[in-house]
């Protein structure tokens, strides 16, 4: 058995921080009102990032028994699905996996966040989505997706990669939740990573 | 105004035939913690999660495949979070403890593992809203010394 006390262990590494900076801390949102979309509206001020990432833990209030909700990531508010995003993704519910090519009609979506209640109080999903060189005229915005929640009544698991194409540096990065609202206490918090 | 973060909290080598690798007394300065672990055993076997010590109370859904086999997925009440398999090859794994001090939801993990000829992902939940004060891997079968495993928070 190999059992870690951190008290020490913490006190020492709250110096290392000052010497960080390859991965920070940007901004955060916790919800205590419902919203259908939560946005990220200063992206254009984190020039000095490569890359950037969201982390969520989030749940939508869709009002259907055993049925899950999504979300979509646009960015500069753009919902011109028809001609500006492309996506894949590989998903499971337990039951079966299945994979989607959204191809030139696309859109960058995650159907793995739990619906409201029905025996799925207090489950909320993880989410790990990483966006790419955002900050790049040269390349189109891409982003890698992952995670995924299990209940008493449903659960899924997914991960995605998506691209944005428009050869212009993102100002916002917008997370629509699909059928509603995300929930209250749902948390997503963006950080800034360095280049390699 | 940026804070930095994902601060390295401990790093730990685990002697032979070690079946737990448990972090305790977790600060309370962080919203999510990432374990990374690169580790090898001499029998194949499974990892299980721990959360506050325990093994109970947990479900999980995971998707994964297996050389020379279809994408596969299924899911149990149990705290299975990956499995190995015996020989030189190490594994890989990495483990999102996310809002682990919330006491407003049951507590979610997401992780990968990679091991021989396998990939897996998983989505872990422990169904509990108290405030998790250590976090930690068990293995059914030995490690073997050498393998090592590191904490970080990420405020």
């Amino acid at each position: 058995m190999s059992s870690i006390l951190l008290g020490i262990l913490n006190a020492q590494a709250a110096g290392g921080a000052t010497a960080g900076g390859a991965y920070d801390l940007l901004e955060t949102q916790t919800l205590d009102t419902a919203t259908s979309i939560v946005s990220f509206s200063d992206l254009d001020t984190y020039s000095g990032y490569e890359h950037l990432q969201v982390r969520m833990v989030a749940r939508s209030d869709r009002p259907d028994p055993n049925t899950q909700d999504y979300f979509v990531t646009t960015f500069d508010n753009d919902t011109n699905y028809g001609t500006n995003y492309t996506a894949s993704r590989l998903q499971a519910n337990a039951a079966s996996t299945s994979s989607f090519t959204a191809g030139s009609t696309g859109t960058i979506y995650f159907e793995s966040v739990p619906g409201a209640d029905f025996g799925q109080e207090n489950t909320y999903a993880g989410v790990i989505m990483d966006i790419l060189d955002f900050n790049n005229t040269n390349k189109f915005t891409s982003i890698m997706a992952y995670g995924g929640f299990n209940s008493a009544v449903d659960r899924r698991i997914a991960i995605i990669g998506g691209t944005y194409l428009v050869a212009s540096i993102p100002t916002s990065l917008e997370l629509r939740c699909g059928s509603d609202n995300w929930s209250i206490g749902s948390k997503f918090a963006l950080y800034g990573r360095s280049g390699a | 105004m940026a804070t930095p973060t994902y601060i390295k909290l401990a790093e730990v080598t685990a002697s032979s035939g070690n079946t737990l690798i448990e972090f305790s007394s977790l600060p309370t300065t962080y919203r999510d913690l990432v374990l990374v672990g690169n580790y090898f055993n001499s029998s194949g076997g499974v990892v299980s999660a721990r959360w506050n010590g325990a093994t109970t109370s947990q479900r999980r859904i995971r998707m994964f495949a297996r050389d020379g086999n279809s994408p596969y997925t299924d899911q149990a009440a149990d705290a299975n979070i990956g499995e190995y398999a015996a020989g030189d090859l190490r594994n890989q794994i990495v483990v999102h403890w996310m809002d682990y001090r919330a006491t407003d939801k049951y507590k979610v993990a997401i992780v990968r593992h990679a091991g021989l000829n396998r990939a897996f992902m998983y989505a872990n939940h422990w169904e509990s809203t108290s405030a998790v004060t250590s976090v930690g891997l068990t293995f059914n079968r030995g490690l073997v010394a050498g393998s090592t495993f590191a904490l970080y928070g990420i405020e």
